[in-house]
């Protein structure tokens, strides 16, 4: 990497916020004009010039652009959720109005049964791993009980769940036993610390969450997710339907 | 993905948008500029996870407010300004969380729980990477200024959109930055390190 060293024999015919304005091309043309004339002339300030994008460079040099794909698929799926949500926000009197027909009509295609789950029937859905507060990597069968206030995420586009625990998630995709598992990892809070049951169970929630709210993961009934771009019909774990 | 260094590229002037309010138009903004706002954030930050974590609420934030924008073509100028309020509040809810001393927690509960009995994570990233232990040492006005126009590309104008000041005093305040940068990094001796 190259050196940053400022020259030393400093000349202070052109002040460091003009000579910046200059390197940047915002100058106009009559006040761009004398620099360019003394800098011709001047090997101090073309040094101060090249001091300059040195630093800029360095920095780029020191930082790759760091793209993640799965952090990607999440914003975008926030995205998605805070459009979805806008959209029925802009429209309060139409889905009001619909919304007897729907239930009306979810009934009787339903077979007389409400369209909404019932909150005895226990749905397997998906396997995660957890961590707990020792740090141990625990399995968790997440199920959906049919409680929407529990599997509805809350602020954080689906990284912080229950807003009532208090409790942050870390989510990665990790590689297990040939099937990819969606592991959440319950940051401890040092303000209010959760029994570690709670932290547990509400982990397995937010990642129940976020495998429903993500379009680029597809659950498989019980066992894993595959991220985006995956063939979801071969899957390290096959569907437990 | 391409990079999104703005100089020498489309300047952020440049017309990126073509109906905002669109959400695939949105998401084609967020492909665009994410590796450039998460390089950004990491800096801010030193700590990739705070940033990935940021850069997703910046994005959900501006999504949401993409309406306010008045000038369409200075979508990426706004976009930092909105991450550099999601980082000030992460760090005034991280402030409120000092509150609790960790000695008053070591007494009352023995010996402190694991992840508190682990290396400081700061001191580690700090021996990894000298830059990010030079650009800690900044102040959060300099460091901001200095990676706003040094890393991101931004030039002097639109360092002054983002921090809300006039463009001379943005150009004065990097410069300074990079003055307090250099001369601390020199006395780090990170030239004849990096060099040897």
């Amino acid at each position: 990497m190259t050196s940053i060293n400022h020259p030393r024999d400093r000349c202070r015919r052109v002040p460091e916020h003009e000579l910046l304005a200059y390197a940047d091309d915002e100058l106009p043309p009559a006040r761009r004009a004398p620099i360019d004339r003394h800098l011709a002339d001047c090997p101090a300030c073309r040094d101060r010039l090249a001091a300059r994008r040195r630093i800029g460079r360095m920095l780029r040099e020191a930082t790759p652009p760091r793209d993640d794909p799965i952090e990607r698929a999440l914003v975008h799926a926030a995205l998605e959720r805070a459009a979805a949500r806008r959209g029925w926000r802009r429209r309060p009197v139409l889905v009001a109005a619909a919304l007897p027909f729907v239930l009306l009509l979810a009934v009787v295609v339903g077979d007389g049964r409400l369209p909404w789950p019932d909150p005895s029937e226990v749905r397997p859905a998906l396997q995660v791993a957890a961590r707990d507060r020792s740090g141990a990597w625990q399995p968790l069968t997440v199920c959906g009980s049919g409680n929407a206030g529990d599997h509805r995420p809350s602020g954080g586009a689906g990284l912080r769940a229950g807003g009532n625990s208090g409790a942050t998630f870390k989510v990665s995709l990790v590689e297990a036993g040939g099937s990819i598992v969606l592991r959440v990892r319950a940051v401890p809070s040092r303000c209010r610390p959760a029994p570690e049951r709670t932290t547990a169970a509400t982990a397995a929630r937010a990642a129940y969450n976020l495998a429903l709210g993500v379009p680029a993961y597809r659950s498989l009934g019980c066992g894993a997710v595959t991220p985006f771009g995956r063939d979801p019909t071969r899957p390290g774990t096959p569907p437990c339907r | 993905m391409t990079e999104a260094i703005y100089h020498g590229e489309p300047r952020l002037s440049a017309p990126v948008r073509v109906g905002i309010e669109d959400p695939v138009v949105f998401g084609a903004l967020v492909d665009r500029h994410y590796a450039s706002l998460l390089r950004y954030l990491t800096r801010q930050t030193g700590d990739a996870d705070l940033a990935s974590d940021l850069t997703q609420a910046t994005f959900l934030a501006a999504f949401r407010a993409r309406a306010q924008l008045a000038d369409e073509g200075a979508f990426p100028a706004w976009l930092f300004g909105i991450a550099r309020n999601e980082l000030r509040m992460e760090w005034r809810r991280r402030r409120l969380r000092r509150f609790v001393s960790l000695d008053w927690l070591a007494s009352r509960a023995g010996a402190p729980p694991p992840v508190l009995r682990a290396p400081d994570a700061v001191a580690a990233c700090h021996d990894r990477d000298p830059i990010q232990r030079v650009l800690d040492e900044l102040s959060p006005p300099l460091r901001d200024a200095l990676l706003l126009h040094g890393l991101c590309g931004f030039s002097g104008e639109e360092v002054a959109r983002i921090l809300d000041i006039s463009p001379a005093a943005a150009r004065k305040r990097i410069a300074r930055a990079e003055a307090a940068f250099r001369a601390r990094y020199d006395a780090d001796g990170g030239a004849g390190r990096e060099s040897s």
